[in-house]
């Protein structure tokens, strides 16, 4: 089953999933970065590449080494516009956990209202415990948006309200 | 036939519907050694002893109110199920119900599946190859020896001596008491409630430990090259091992205190600007991970 990772793709086939179900589908993402830098690999398998052998010289080849300095120049210009964008610091992986805090509690939200739709108004006392503290985590997540693990507690916060109000939900011991 | 039983006591309450009285259970199935058993109760109370026969044997009593008492399968796995009338609401809420008392006596090698809303659970002697329980408010004892075990409340209490090589013990606001001989996973997790966990001397490969606010204190070993990851929003963490372990630590808080043995507090580094402090250290070899992580709950790596 295709995920993708583009926030708007996911609310344009909310007619394809109940919310319910893309709750449970996101729990099972988890975006691990590759342990090593991979690049090393990639280039000596590039180097490895067998080269074209070198063709005869061209009649143009006199205009060879003004030729390349016009490459060159164009070269590093090119290069420059397309420098990779400086590493990311806190502020950018904050903001990043903080946006996707967000995205899980609206997701949340509408798994829980689809499922309430069985249950009725009255949400028993054991309910609230976790709606509280998934509102503690949120708060600490505003003030320290660097931790992912705050993220994963959220997480296994809503995952916990859901399955069960899903198990109260259903018409349980009767047939 | 199976069900006479059953069927006396259902032409009994459909006769007499104002003479409903607890109804006592006397049931008997047969049960392969290392078969299946799920157990369903959502009020009163689930009794689990073991013995050495094939069978089940079902006793206790069924609670005024209640639908009917469900046995089915067959001798690889069975089902034991209370069931309520309908529109009694989800939580068995409903007034006009009273408990059951389900009293057990199952096969020691037999897997065990108990699902309660507010039923206690008692279970003591179970040595199958797995465990599992989950109940809302009803609190959970268990003293056995299942290969796996996982058991989970939301304000129920867990008290759990188990010897088993993986565990997983969840709780929202109930209390985490759980000791035993582990030797493989060990994963405890609450929200509000308190954790309290030993291993008994015996090493682990994976240690997890969360919680948001509630407090623990787990002493566990690390097998060579094991995981230990414990994390809190605003609980405090104690984290006992062996003087012996070998493990490279990391611990990290926003706002809390950290400390840990043989450390200095010079060795905590803490930012120039903002919050926030962190250390990491190694001991002995190095070979394992531990890693702590709070967000305003203080944390203390204690070697003893």
């Amino acid at each position: 089953m295709t995920h993708e990772h583009d926030n708007d793709s996911m609310t344009a086939s909310a007619g394809d999933f109940p919310d319910s179900l893309r709750w449970q589908l996101r729990s099972l993402r988890r975006d691990v970065a590759p342990e090593r830098d991979l690049w090393p690999a990639i280039a000596e398998r590039i180097a490895a590449t067998p080269q074209m052998a070198a063709r005869p010289a061209p009649a143009w080849r006199r205009f060879a080494p003004l030729a390349t300095a016009a490459a060159l120049a164009l070269a590093i210009g090119l290069a420059w516009q397309l420098r990779p964008a400086p590493a990311p610091g806190p502020d950018f992986e904050g903001r990043l956990l903080t946006a996707e805090a967000d995205a899980m509690t609206r997701e949340y939200q509408a798994a829980l209202f689809e499922l309430n739709h069985g249950v009725g108004a009255r949400a028993p006392q054991e309910l609230h415990v976790l709606d509280r503290s998934a509102a503690q985590i949120r708060t600490a997540l505003r003030r320290d948006p660097d931790a992912r693990f705050l993220l994963e507690r959220l997480q296994r916060t809503y995952e916990r309200r859901l399955e069960l109000t899903q198990r109260l939900a259903q018409p349980t011991l009767t047939s | 036939m199976k069900h006479s039983l059953l069927a006396l006591a259902l032409l009994a309450s459909v006769a007499a519907p104002a003479a409903w009285a607890a109804t006592p259970i006397n049931e008997t199935r047969p049960l392969d050694p290392r078969g299946r058993i799920e157990i369903e109760n959502l009020k009163g109370r689930i009794q689990v002893r073991t013995w050495n026969k094939p069978e089940v044997h079902i006793g206790g009593s069924l609670g005024k109110g209640v639908e009917k008492l469900v046995i089915e399968g067959d001798e690889g796995d069975l089902t034991v199920r209370v069931e309520y009338p309908r529109h009694s609401g989800g939580w068995g809420g409903d007034n006009k119900t009273e408990p059951t008392d389900l009293i057990l006596n199952v096969p020691v090698l037999a897997d065990l599946d108990i699902e309660s809303v507010s039923a206690d659970v008692d279970v003591v002697g179970i040595a199958g190859t797995s465990l599992d329980i989950d109940s809302v408010s009803g609190d959970v004892t268990v003293a056995g020896a299942p290969q796996e075990s996982s058991v989970e409340s939301v304000s129920g209490d867990l008290n759990l001596t188990l010897n088993s090589r993986e565990v997983s013990a969840e709780s929202v606001s109930g209390d985490i008491h759980l000791q035993g001989r582990m030797d493989g996973e060990m994963h405890v997790e609450t929200v509000s409630g308190q954790i309290d966990a030993n291993s008994k001397g015996q090493r682990l490969r994976q240690v997890s430990v969360g919680t948001v606010s509630g407090d623990a204190d787990v002493r566990v070993a690390l097998d060579r090259g094991g995981n230990l990851k414990a994390e809190t929003v605003s609980g405090d963490l104690k984290i006992r091992l062996p003087k012996s372990v070998s493990a490279r630590a990391t611990g990290e808080s926003f706002s809390g205190d950290l400390s840990a043995t043989g450390l200095s507090e010079s060795e905590i580094e803490r930012p120039k600007y903002g919050p926030g402090s962190s250390f990491e250290h190694r001991y002995g070899n190095g070979d394992g991970v531990i890693r702590i992580e709070t967000f305003s709950g203080d944390a203390a790596l204690i070697l003893e």
